[in-house]
């Protein structure tokens, strides 16, 4: 790698110990790029480019130092303003978001602040106040969102790595549609403090990496420990005593053959890697979307309430249509989804619990990234309307609250395309290692 | 059975809000299709289930 703005964190701290880089030499790498690809891709709102500067000339000697990240424009940074992606919508925070905070402590230079969806309620990557993210892999084709913008400046060198939301897929999907690696923590697991909400029970604050091991090392600075690897097979193989449940509902006429065939080649490095991988069935996972679809709505109406009384007519109006309908949703319905989603949770613990799985497994996205006009995408010989098709195989997963780790597996006429592993309450490590072995594997030429 | 407009601006008076009567049959149909959501989960067996809501604490 020849530019420093390609290196993964990894890489970049390697050669900052050695002396061969320095923070000032990688932030200004990083903002060439910015200032070459930034204006076609939109990857971001808004960026300090002296603030990062000023950052890199005194590092100091944390784990991130000099590390160059994009932030996702619902999430607090003290001195940048938040604006969600909306018209009109901004505050200008006094103070970091906590989680941002703890970056900026272990040396972390914060670029600016990334694209989004409008207040994260969208999964494509569009905004029609801010014009659209495009995908660094073809800029005809949509990022996906909600955290497009750093989805997109991790894939392109716009930074090293990136900072967004997950409430049904938004850090998910444009890992998937962009080609770089992302961790959905089970919930809870990050404080919330300093991000725009859009739906209490689903949303999770998360790393965007190009690399599984540069999103741990992400998540460790954001938890503010660090995340022990618990992989019980020391000796033999990396993965040996692990078992993975392929959920073959979300695989079987729910993407494309192409994702299919990705997925079980990604299975096979896997089980080479030592994980036995196992069917897994459910009887109510597809309730996932209705529970979901309830749940979501309700909270971001009760969220949005004081200012969409104020300011309906500045949403856009496919968000300003849910948030309208949402307002409507009788008290009664959003507990009935509840109860449903306690039952869809309940049956998906206990089936990783009678298989014992460490983790699930199942396509990101049903396809790589579609045109950028797209409104339908063709699944399994189906066309589908784009925003149930691309959320289609992430809202499942996200029903239980624990961890999803979303890593790239695989391309189709150049575009990328990934692979979710969700685990348990508490699974980040177990998920992370599995990822980074098989991102190994598969970098040696497996 | 699409929700009648005038179903939907009564709620929507009720709940507050201002729809313009040009944009109350697209709200419906919003509506409408959550509530068939809630419709077809209420045919699971909900009795003595609690919402997965977190207690306080």
């Amino acid at each position: 790698v020849s530019d420093p703005a390609d290196l993964t964190i990894a890489a970049a701290r390697e050669q900052m110990a050695a002396g061969r880089l320095s923070a000032a030499e990688l932030v200004e790498s990083v903002l060439a790029r910015v200032e070459a690809r930034g204006g076609a891709l939109h990857a971001y709102l808004y960026v300090d480019a002296e603030g990062a500067r000023r950052q890199a000339r005194r590092p100091g000697d944390g784990p991130l130092a000099g590390i160059p990240l994009c932030v996702k424009d619902v999430i607090d940074v003290a001195g940048m303003p938040t604006t969600a992606g909306a018209a009109g919508w901004s505050r200008r925070p006094a103070a970091d978001a906590p989680v941002v905070a703890r970056l900026r402590r272990a040396g972390a230079v914060i670029v600016g602040k990334g694209h989004t969806n409008e207040f994260a309620y969208g999964i494509d990557g569009r905004n029609p106040h801010h014009g659209d993210a495009a995908n660094p892999h073809d800029p005809a084709r949509l990022t996906g969102g909600s955290t497009s913008g750093p989805a997109a400046a991790t894939a392109a060198g716009l930074a090293l790595g990136g900072v967004g939301t997950d409430t049904s897929g938004s850090l998910r999907v444009p890992a998937s549609l962009c080609g770089v690696a992302a961790l959905r923590p089970a919930l809870g697991a990050l404080p919330r403090t300093g991000v725009v909400p859009l739906a209490w029970s689903y949303d999770a604050v998360g790393p965007v990496a190009r690399s599984v091991a540069d999103a741990a090392l992400l998540l460790d600075v954001m938890r503010g420990e660090p995340v022990e690897d618990d992989v019980p097979g020391a000796a033999g193989r990396p993965l040996d005593g692990l078992r993975i449940g392929l959920v073959e509902d979300l695989v079987a006429a729910r993407c494309e053959p192409y994702v299919a065939a990705g997925v079980d080649r990604a299975l096979t490095v896997l089980r080479e890697l030592g994980v036995e991988v196992a069917p897994a069935h459910f009887e109510l996972l597809h309730r996932a979307g209705a529970v979901h679809r309830v749940v979501q709505m309700s909270e971001a109406a009760s969220i949005h309430g004081p200012w969409f009384a104020e300011q309906a007519a500045r949403y856009a109006p496919d968000v300003r249509e849910r948030l309208e309908a949402g307002h409507l949703i009788p008290a009664r319905a959003y507990l009935d989804a509840q109860r449903a989603r306690r039952l869809v949770v309940d049956e998906l613990r206990a089936v990783m619990e009678a298989e014992r799985l460490d983790a699930l497994a199942a396509p990101t996205t049903p396809a790589v990234a579609p045109p950028r006009d797209a409104e339908e995408i063709e699944v399994a010989g189906r066309m589908v309307p784009l925003r149930a098709a691309l959320q289609s195989l992430t809202v499942p997963l996200t029903e239980s609250g624990g961890p999803v780790l979303a890593l790239p597996i695989g391309t189709h006429d150049g575009l990328p395309f990934g692979l979710q592993l969700a685990g348990r309450h508490g699974g980040e490590p177990r998920l992370l290692a599995i990822g980074a072995a098989y991102e190994g594997a598969t970098a040696a030429g497996a | 059975v699409p929700l009648p407009a005038e179903t939907v601006a009564a709620l929507a008076a009720a709940a507050g809000l201002d729809i313009e009567p040009g944009r109350l049959e697209e709200v419906g149909a919003a509506l409408e299709a959550v509530l068939g959501d809630v419709d077809r989960l209420r045919e699971l067996d909900l009795e003595d289930v609690e919402p997965l809501v977190p207690p306080a604490g």
